[in-house]
């Protein structure tokens, strides 16, 4: 079978499970719980940036999902709602901890790969990129890096980001603007600096 | 007195990460600057591997702790239950309010038939 009709099969049980729970089905909405809480989490922990606060995040977002929805309209696709529910608790998460914590992400980052099979342009990345990119996201002040997060690896709209974060669009797209900024200084300029200094200290001296 | 002028590769340079959700903020001049400009193309292509490297960590979970999905799920049971009893306790005190109301209108109504019967 191939990738487009599972990910069709998929979104059609996953509708069914949404109507299903909708209509106050709890075996249904556990059902929901069970396929989609790594993704959840995987959000959480990238935009509070430890396993405590992503676990809490979690909790809250499925709490105010069951809580909340008979007003999805399923318009949106159930997981981009639930990405807006996380984001939103991540957002009030990260202002309750913002006096008390160190900024920058404190726990190591374990992944797992999904599905390296399907995803060639993916795979074509190597993975030294990746490290580094990840590397660069941790390093983002918490309020850039829930932009970039949420637009750039969960392809949000800036609307949906700005809602969710509750700040505007413009600031939204501000923020976003410098995150990638640095980024790209972290992950490209900082490697290609190194690698002259290398050069330099790897050539004989004449 | 000197002039100063931004030269198109600072001012692009300035612009490609918003070019990433909308390339229609390039001009046609821009366009054309940037075919004839190895420092700008360089630029680019970072940008546009910067967002192929962010969209290809969606396909990557951070790894939990795979008791988390119970926790989650026991969590959901806690607020059930406590919404169910809310809503028990809100007819409780639904029925309570209304027998109230209801005793008062019947002694009010026997107040009103004795006091009727008295000045008959």
């Amino acid at each position: 079978m191939a990738a487009t009709d599972v990910a069709r099969l998929e979104s059609n049980e996953m509708g069914t499970l949404v109507a299903e729970a909708r209509d106050g089905d709890r075996s249904a909405f556990d059902a929901l719980v069970r396929r989609t809480w790594a993704d959840t989490y995987s959000l959480a922990f990238r935009l509070t940036g430890n396993a405590e606060d992503a676990r809490d995040v979690c909790q809250e977002a499925y709490l105010r999902a069951f809580r909340g929805l008979r007003r999805f309209r399923g318009d949106a696709r159930f997981t981009t709602w639930l990405y807006r529910i996380t984001a939103n608790c991540a957002s009030t998460q990260l202002g309750r901890r913002r006096r008390h914590r160190h900024e920058e992400l404190d726990d190591e980052l374990e992944l797992n790969d999904l599905s390296p099979g399907v995803d060639p342009v993916g795979r074509s990345e190597s993975a030294s990129l990746r490290d580094a990119v990840q590397k660069a996201l941790a390093a983002l002040p918490p309020k850039l890096r829930a932009v970039v997060v949420l637009r750039d690896i969960y392809d949000l709209s800036h609307e949906v980001i700005a809602a969710e974060l509750g700040i505007s669009v413009s600031a939204a797209k501000v923020r976003l603007h410098r995150a990638r900024h640095r980024l790209r200084d972290d992950v490209f300029l900082r490697s290609e600096a190194e690698g002259r200094a290398h050069d330099d200290v790897d050539r004989p001296a004449v | 007195m000197t002039m100063s002028t931004v030269l198109p590769c600072d001012r692009l340079a300035e612009l490609m990460p918003d070019l990433l959700d909308d390339p229609s903020l390039l001009t046609a001049a821009d366009s054309g600057h940037i075919a004839q400009c190895l420092r700008c193309q360089a630029e680019m292509a970072r940008f546009r591997r910067l967002r192929r490297t962010l969209a290809s960590l969606r396909l990557q979970q951070v790894a939990a702790d795979p008791g988390l999905v119970d926790d989650l799920l026991e969590g959901l049971d806690s607020a059930a239950e406590r919404r169910e009893r809310h809503r028990i306790a809100g007819r409780r005190a639904a029925s309570i309010v209304g027998l109230a109301a209801a005793t008062a209108a019947g002694v009010g109504g026997v107040l009103v038939l004795a006091t009727r019967r008295r000045s008959a």
